[in-house]
């Protein structure tokens, strides 16, 4: 499977999930992606934080539909368990995408396969190059407001301003960069590295897909 | 006014505006999982929902109004939750669900005013954004087995906090943008 199709795999079974409602098909897509996670040789540092983050949620979300849904017990307890299990498949599919894809490499496929715009896509490239440095961003806002008393807050906008004004700085400056290094606005391009779709990825996803439908028409809780 | 042309700039810019608030966001997540933690406790996890929702929901119709070009507030949204969930986010692909629905509804406000006027299309946006994740909501995230009334406290909830985030907080900052002619200069310019 290349990026992208990992992508619409992940994309495809959320809004399956997100739309119907049986604790087996979560509870055996959850089995599925923990044990491709730990296919994916991941550290066990970082799968217990995969669970720790989820819990919470997942609890939560249980215990609010279970205390507050319509119906009886039965019904609630149904209802909550979907939500709960919800929202742990979402963490571990997610896991399961991002250790498997780096951003830059799905902006690549992406555009290749769907044929975007290269201006497009390597606007969004440079863009992620950012993204440490908007942390520094936010903190030098904050403190350059601190050094004249004045105390800045998520939710007040000049913080938002002065971090768009750097942004609209930091996106003409990028621009600039590219085009002098040779970078043609609409210009078509050849690439170094070509992302196909492969054809056991479109395999895999239809089998996945064909299994869940197969699993939602058998199974009764 | 045709401005669909995308440039290398305006690309650049829209994915900084994003991933501005894809930092935004997941530094957020803790903040949702406190307040939703207290309210755990009384059993109205999902108030917590609509509470902060409009947090989410600020950088398609901010996005819509610095670039000003039809589909920034759904594109946008999705950047910023693919750069929440590569962040680290808690709820992983679920927000690229999300994402993509709040930017329909956020996108769904500028569309009426067929891209002319941004600043009514901000405030119909507000509304916009909150009918249609609220559908999803009733349709994916069970809120169809609440009780009528509970449903209509969420859905004032909700629309107040997409009113405040997402309309009134979105305003000031275009404001502090207009008074700064920043946007205008630079479009003199060129």
């Amino acid at each position: 499977m290349n990026a992208s199709q990992r992508l619409f795999l992940a994309l495809l079974i959320s809004i399956e999930i997100a739309v119907t409602k049986s604790v087996t098909l979560n509870l055996t897509l959850f089995g599925m992606f923990f044990i491709l996670l730990l296919c994916q040789r991941i550290k066990f540092k970082r799968l217990g934080f995969y669970i720790a983050v989820s819990i919470l949620p997942t609890l939560g979300t249980f215990w609010s539909f279970y205390l507050f849904g319509i119906g009886g017990a039965f019904e609630r307890m149904h209802t909550g368990m979907i939500m709960g299990s919800r929202i742990m498949l979402f963490v571990f599919v997610s896991a399961w995408l991002t250790n498997s894809v780096t951003p830059s490499v799905l902006l690549h496929s992406l555009q290749q396969n769907l044929k975007l715009s290269p201006t497009f896509i390597y606007g969004l490239l440079a863009a992620l190059n950012f993204v440490p440095r908007f942390k520094d961003a936010f903190k030098s806002i904050q403190a350059s407001a601190n050094m004249r008393g004045q105390s800045l807050s998520w939710y007040q906008p000049t913080i938002y301003f002065k971090a768009l004004i750097q942004a609209i700085n930091w996106s003409e400056t990028v621009a600039m960069a590219m085009t002098a290094h040779g970078f043609q606005e609409g210009a078509s391009r050849s690439s170094f590295k070509r992302y196909p779709y492969k054809k056991s990825g479109f395999a895999v996803i239809a089998a996945a897909l064909f299994a869940t439908v197969v699993l939602l028409n058998f199974s009764q809780y | 006014m045709k401005n669909t042309q995308w440039k290398l700039k305006d690309a650049i810019l829209l994915a900084l505006i994003g991933i501005i608030f894809s930092v935004v966001y997941f530094l957020m997540d803790p903040l949702y999982q406190i307040i939703s933690g207290v309210l755990t406790t009384v059993g109205l996890q999902n108030l917590a929902n609509d509470i902060v929702l409009g947090i989410w929901m600020m950088a398609g119709p901010l996005a819509a109004y610095v670039l000003k070009k039809p589909a920034t507030a759904l594109i946008d949204e999705m950047i910023g939750a693919a750069g929440e969930m590569f962040l680290g986010g808690f709820y992983g692909v679920g927000t690229l669900v999300s994402g993509l629905v709040q930017g329909l509804g956020s996108e769904l406000g500028f569309t009426f005013t067929g891209y002319k006027n941004y600043k009514t299309g901000l405030w119909l946006s507000t509304l916009t954004g909150t009918i249609v994740t609220f559908a999803w909501s009733l349709i994916a995230e069970g809120y169809a087995s609440y009780h009528f009334a509970l449903l209509i406290v969420l859905f004032i909830v909700r629309y107040l906090s997409i009113f405040f985030f997402g309309g009134v907080l979105v305003f000031a900052i275009e404001r502090l943008l207009d008074r700064s002619k920043f946007l205008s200069s630079k479009d003199e310019e060129e």
